[in-house]
């Protein structure tokens, strides 16, 4: 039971949103979709569910070419970013009803639903309506209902940016066990790198309608494909050296180092996080981000360097690895 | 202004129920009474009048019935027709619906009582006429332009995401329009239906070219027949208690559903 | 397939709209009545022109454009009060909105037999009241030059609240931060109505206006039951006497003839008013 996209482009009007897109997503893999706005990692995730069409390129779930299938008969279950709760329905019929058509009979639809609904703590809420429950409830509800659609393929369109933070950290590991659990490929759009690492097994960096790279946050962490990559993973942003002869060299603020020999530099604002504090430095060549635990004394002036390795390197103009 | 405001308030109620109250005021009159109206006399009150109306031949609440009929049949009619091409006209593009909406309004904005000759010449020829049911199917069509546009705009304003997720939890269409829009479009359908209902309850000339026999006529008609007689003769007391009686399932539709009355007239406003 | 749900609808419009114009267009130039044993014979554009010699048609078409201008200007005035006091927040606004929506509700027949009773001489509650400060009997409905006058007033009354609502529906799309930023800064409140509120009210207006022309212009059942088109013709409206042409005189081919030329006028005269309406947009960003 796997998913996989072949040489996928939609456009609107002469605008490619997305193009050229492969992806293969094997059995109980999850992967992230991962990209700032209009990417394109929205309109993939409709192209999957059927909601929209390509207009070039192939679908395949399951082994099976679903590319011009209804999203009624395409088995899918997937949570929509603002949940898409039916809001004159209560709980219980908003999971019922797509058994009830899918001709599952009366006694049949009330054992699953009154499981699902145990999984995911929701029994004392079968009879309210939706608007009646907070976020983070809604949010299982929706989940409740892509599980009962015993789907082939899960869809999260950005799943937890409805909640807040605190809310966010709660159900994340909630959210894992449950998707991870089945033999699904689960896809998990998101803006958020931090929920993108936490939650998938690889990540899909998407830019302009094509994913610059795919691999496991790790990969993606230590060996970036492109100046994009780098920039977009690893939160304080990698530092970026003016370019010199063509090439720009990076170096993120948690691999500089304090030492004797290193470049000069002065420090121009700390920020302190807990158990690390985050430096603003200004050096000779350039402003530069700078982590590291929070009980290190940082004087004024200091002089920094940084081990080679865990440089990177990229072309100026072309933004790849070199 | 605003400090006269309980004056104007008066003055607005006052314009709007003068007429009305007056007409009650006459229908419980005796016949001196209306002739002299400020003069003394020993029966100024009488439910003569009301009492001639109710049994006369055919019996007025006959009239009634047959405008709840034809009512209860347009409406009936306009939404079965209007609904799915509201929710169709909701999912082509733009441009397509600008101009089915331009026309639309056109239509709405027709002085329908031009149709009367043509209407009545296919009544005529497809030997409709005295049908209560085929009078549904003009006043259908007449409000179905209104009605359309006014269920286009509810489905508009409908979140696209709760149907495409009724799609994938394997509705199709017929199951996503029973189970879920219709429902959600609740309240704009009640503001269409009352709107037609009230449409056909108050027409008058192409009832009265298609229904001429006496016992299924509507209540306008009903009442313009009685008001046909010379305008000389005086049973004005009678004619008083037919537009009370005549008025009375108005104001009761009126007061009960006021609020979906003004609203659908909003939101036609509004979207137009 | 969704388009198909389309088709029901559009084929009953189009057939209830295109096709008694171009029966009407077709019957205008044919001859239709009782002459002719009620068999359509063309006569070669005769109806038309008996029509442009037709000295009744025309001062039926004076009649109607008189009726349906002054109805509409006064009702729109009163519409914009209404609207304006309606906006407002204060006990028992539904209550009253409910009530001020009567007049429109009921049917025009209903209450059209009501205004013959209230304008009627000498028993109606006007000449009563005249006789009371000592006028001479007004003979309202069988005076030529007035009855007129009685019957735009049944239809202001009956169709202001229409009017009215539309104008709520716009009034409240107006944001009150425009009216609290005017006043501080030194606006005064009548000024606000004619800077801020009727600008704002202007696709409003027009929308009540065209709706309401339409309307009046086909003025037949208000004429009908409460004067007949009487006295002398006085009040008669290009629907009734195309009405009268069928029905009494069973002449269809003229009949049809009134009517495509009174639903052509009602064209001319839309038109004319949204050309005007343009210019005087022009105009007055000309101005600024």
């Amino acid at each position: 039971m796997n998913l996989v996209l072949q040489n996928i482009g939609r456009r609107f009007g002469s605008n490619w949103i997305v193009r050229h897109l492969d992806l293969e997503v094997s059995e109980g893999e999850c992967l992230a979709l991962l990209g700032p706005s209009g990417c394109g990692k929205s309109t993939t995730l409709r192209l999957i569910a059927g909601l929209d069409q390509p207009n070039e390129g192939s679908i395949y779930i399951a082994g099976k070419d679903v590319t011009r299938v209804s999203p009624v008969d395409r088995r899918i279950g997937m949570v929509f970013q603002s949940y898409a709760l039916f809001p004159h329905l209560t709980v219980f019929a908003n999971l019922a009803l797509g058994l009830q058509v899918r001709g599952i009979g009366a006694s049949d639809r009330k054992q699953r639903v009154a499981s699902v609904l145990a999984l995911m703590q929701l029994e004392d809420l079968a009879d309210r309506h939706p608007a009646e429950l907070s976020g983070g409830q809604r949010q299982r509800v929706a989940l409740a209902r892509a599980l009962l659609r015993d789907p082939l393929v899960y869809l999260l369109d950005e799943p937890m940016s409805n909640l807040d933070a605190q809310l966010r950290e709660d159900l994340r590991p909630q959210l894992r066990h449950l998707i991870l659990k089945g033999s699904q490929p689960v896809i998990y759009v998101t803006h958020d790198q931090h929920e993108a690492m936490a939650m998938a097994h690889r990540i899909a960096v998407m830019r302009d309608g094509k994913i610059e790279q795919i691999g496991t946050p790790q990969e993606l962490y230590h060996n970036p494909s492109s100046l994009f990559v780098a920039s977009f993973i690893g939160r304080p942003q990698i530092n970026l050296l003016p370019a010199e002869s063509g090439i720009i060299k990076a170096i993120r603020p948690e691999h500089l180092q304090l030492s004797s020999e290193g470049i000069p530099c002065r420090l121009i604002y700390r920020e302190w996080l807990g158990t690390s504090q985050l430096l603003m430095i200004e050096s000779n060549r350039g402003p530069l981000r700078m982590l590291c635990a929070s009980e290190i004394k940082i004087p004024e002036t200091i002089r920094l360097k940084w081990s080679p390795e865990k440089e990177h390197q990229f072309d100026a103009s072309t933004g790849e690895r070199c | 202004m605003m400090r006269h405001r309980n004056l104007l308030i008066t003055v607005l109620l006052l314009w709007s129920l003068a007429p009305l109250l007056w007409q009650v005021y006459t229908s419980f009159s005796t016949h001196e009474a209306l002739l002299q109206p400020l003069g003394e006399h020993n029966h100024r009150w009488t439910l003569d009048n009301y009492r001639q109306v109710l049994t006369a031949n055919p019996p007025f609440w006959r009239y009634l019935f047959n405008s709840v009929i034809v009512g209860i049949g347009s409406t009936g009619l306009t939404l079965l027709l209007a609904i799915p091409a509201a929710y169709s006209l909701s999912k082509v593009s733009q441009n397509v619906a600008r101009t089915a909406k331009f026309l639309l309004f056109g239509a709405a904005l027709f002085p329908y009582v031009l149709l009367f000759l043509a209407l009545l010449e296919l009544a005529r020829s497809l030997n409709l006429g005295n049908n209560l049911l085929a009078l549904s199917f003009p006043y259908a069509a007449l409000s179905m332009p209104l009605a359309v546009l006014l269920l286009l705009s509810a489905f508009r304003d409908l979140p696209s995401e709760l149907e495409e997720a009724a799609r994938l939890e394997g509705l199709g269409l017929w199951q996503r329009l029973r189970w879920i829009l219709i429902p959600l479009i609740g309240p704009a359908t009640a503001s269409t239906a009352i709107l037609v209902f009230l449409f056909s309850w108050n027409e008058y000339p192409i009832a009265m070219t298609w229904i001429s026999r006496a016992d299924l006529l509507t209540l306008p008609v009903a009442i313009a027949r009685i008001a046909g007689s010379s305008v000389y003769s005086i049973p004005y007391g009678a004619y008083a208690a037919a537009t009370v009686l005549g008025a009375l399932p108005l104001l009761l539709l009126v007061l009960i559903f006021q609020r979906q009355i003004v609203s659908g007239l909003t939101q036609g406003a509004i979207k137009g | 397939m969704i388009q198909l749900l389309l088709f029901p609808a559009t084929l009953l419009i189009a057939l209830i709209f295109g096709l008694p114009l171009v029966r009407y267009t077709w019957l205008s130039f044919h001859a239709d009545s009782v002459l002719t044993g009620l068999v359509a014979i063309p006569n070669h554009g005769a109806n038309w022109l008996r029509l442009l010699h037709d000295e009744r048609f025309w001062q039926d078409t004076y009649q109607t454009a008189r009726f349906a201008t002054v109805s509409v200007s006064l009702e729109l005035l009163l519409a914009i009060a209404i609207a304006l006091l309606l906006d407002q927040r204060w006990r028992g606004r539904g209550v009253v909105r409910a009530i001020s929506l009567l007049p429109w509700a009921l049917p025009t027949t209903v209450m059209a037999l009501g205004w013959r009773w209230i304008f009627n001489t000498p028993y109606g509650p006007i000449e009563q009241f005249a006789e009371l400060i000592g006028l001479q009997p007004l003979n309202i409905l069988s005076n030529p030059n007035i009855t007129w006058i009685a019957t735009v007033f049944g239809d202001v009354w009956k169709t202001t609240p229409f009017a009215a609502l539309i104008l709520l529906a716009g009034l409240q799309t107006i944001p009150n931060d425009l009216y609290e930023a005017f006043y501080l800064e030194g606006g005064h409140p009548r000024a606000a109505l004619f800077q801020i509120t009727l600008p704002l009210l202007q696709p409003y207006l027009l929308l009540s206006l065209l709706f309401r022309l339409a309307q009046a212009f086909g003025v037949f059942d208000l004429i009908q039951v409460m004067t007949g088109g009487g006295p002398a013709g006085s009040t008669e409206s290009l629907a009734l006497y195309a009405y009268l042409n069928a029905m009494r005189f069973l002449d269809f081919g003229y009949s049809a003839t009134v009517m495509i030329s009174g639903f052509l006028l009602l064209v001319i005269a839309c038109l004319l008013i949204w050309l005007i309406i343009q210019q005087a947009r022009h105009w007055r960003e000309a101005v600024k």
